[in-house]
């Protein structure tokens, strides 16, 4: 696959988490793939799906704005930013009616035009800090 | 200070070494040093709510040399995109001083973090950075584990 595919894989793999709320593009992913997000443990890919629609739920309007996609080979840098809206449950808080605004940048290592690996950081802290659960 | 330089056309690598040995005076906390490589009005987002100057990055690196005066860095990825460099990687060290307001703990910060910077005539002019603050703060024992 060439850089080029790598990177257009990549933008896809998250506007297809918006269209589908949460659950990763089957067609996009190695059956062994693993994703590391900031402090949370490794996922599969069903963890990573849940992981998503746990966000959906909390953020039932939340969508990424691709910012920057960044590529060389196998590896593909992506930046972007989550927008939407706190009008469900998120991680055991209730239902703010605060707007979110949360950058973050992953890294996708791909295998035959397949994505193996997602290990990414996004604003945890500021996060928390937009709904009110946490100082700063 | 560990840093794997990819295999690449020297041209493309021309950016990457102006970062190594940035990274290598950043690691000796010689910042004067450091800061040759951003433009003067460099501009670099995910350090505060708003994207801030080159001072602004810099006295928060002075706050994490006090809190963490053995501190490292370690480049665990590298990707070359024209004039764009995005990478991953990773620091560590001891919490010995004060930072940002936390006592000493003696603990040991073990953080990863992104990055991409964008180059004009071998230097940044724009950066932005996403570190895993909640990691550090968790592993500082600030907040628990499991923030839910």
């Amino acid at each position: 696959m060439s850089t080029q595919q790598n990177k257009e894989n990549a933008r896809r793999f998250f506007l297809a988490q918006d269209r589908q709320k949460g659950p990763l593009d089957l067609e996009l992913v190695a059956s062994d793939y693993r994703a590391t997000i900031g402090s949370n443990p490794t996922m599969d890919v069903a963890g990573h799906s849940g992981f998503g629609v746990m966000f959906y739920q909390g953020f039932p309007d939340i969508y990424h704005t691709i910012d920057d996609v960044v590529g060389e080979g196998e590896q593909v840098a992506v930046r972007f930013t989550l927008r939407g809206n706190h009008t469900g449950n998120f991680m055991g808080i209730a239902a703010t009616g605060k707007s979110i605004e949360v950058g973050a940048i992953a890294l996708l290592s791909f295998r035959e035009g397949k994505i193996a690996e997602l290990q990414a950081v996004f604003d945890q802290v500021g996060l928390m800090q937009q709904l009110g659960v946490m100082g700063g | 200070m560990a840093f794997q330089s990819p295999q690449k056309e020297p041209e493309m690598n021309r950016n990457v070494e102006r970062i190594r040995q940035a990274m290598e005076a950043w690691v000796g906390q010689d910042l004067d040093t450091y800061r040759t490589i951003y433009h003067p009005d460099a501009v670099l987002h995910g350090f505060a709510p708003h994207p801030i100057d080159v001072e602004g990055v810099l006295a928060g690196y002075r706050a994490f040399f006090a809190g963490f005066p053995d501190i490292d860095f370690e480049v665990l990825d590298t990707i070359v995109d024209g004039e764009k460099i995005a990478m991953r990687f990773r620091v560590t060290g001891t919490h010995t001083g004060e930072f940002q307001g936390i006592p000493a703990t003696g603990r040991g910060m073990n953080v990863q973090g992104m990055t991409i910077m964008d180059f004009r005539d071998g230097k940044i002019a724009e950066r932005w950075n996403q570190f895993d603050q909640m990691s550090l703060l968790q592993q500082l024992g600030v907040i628990p584990t499991s923030p839910a």
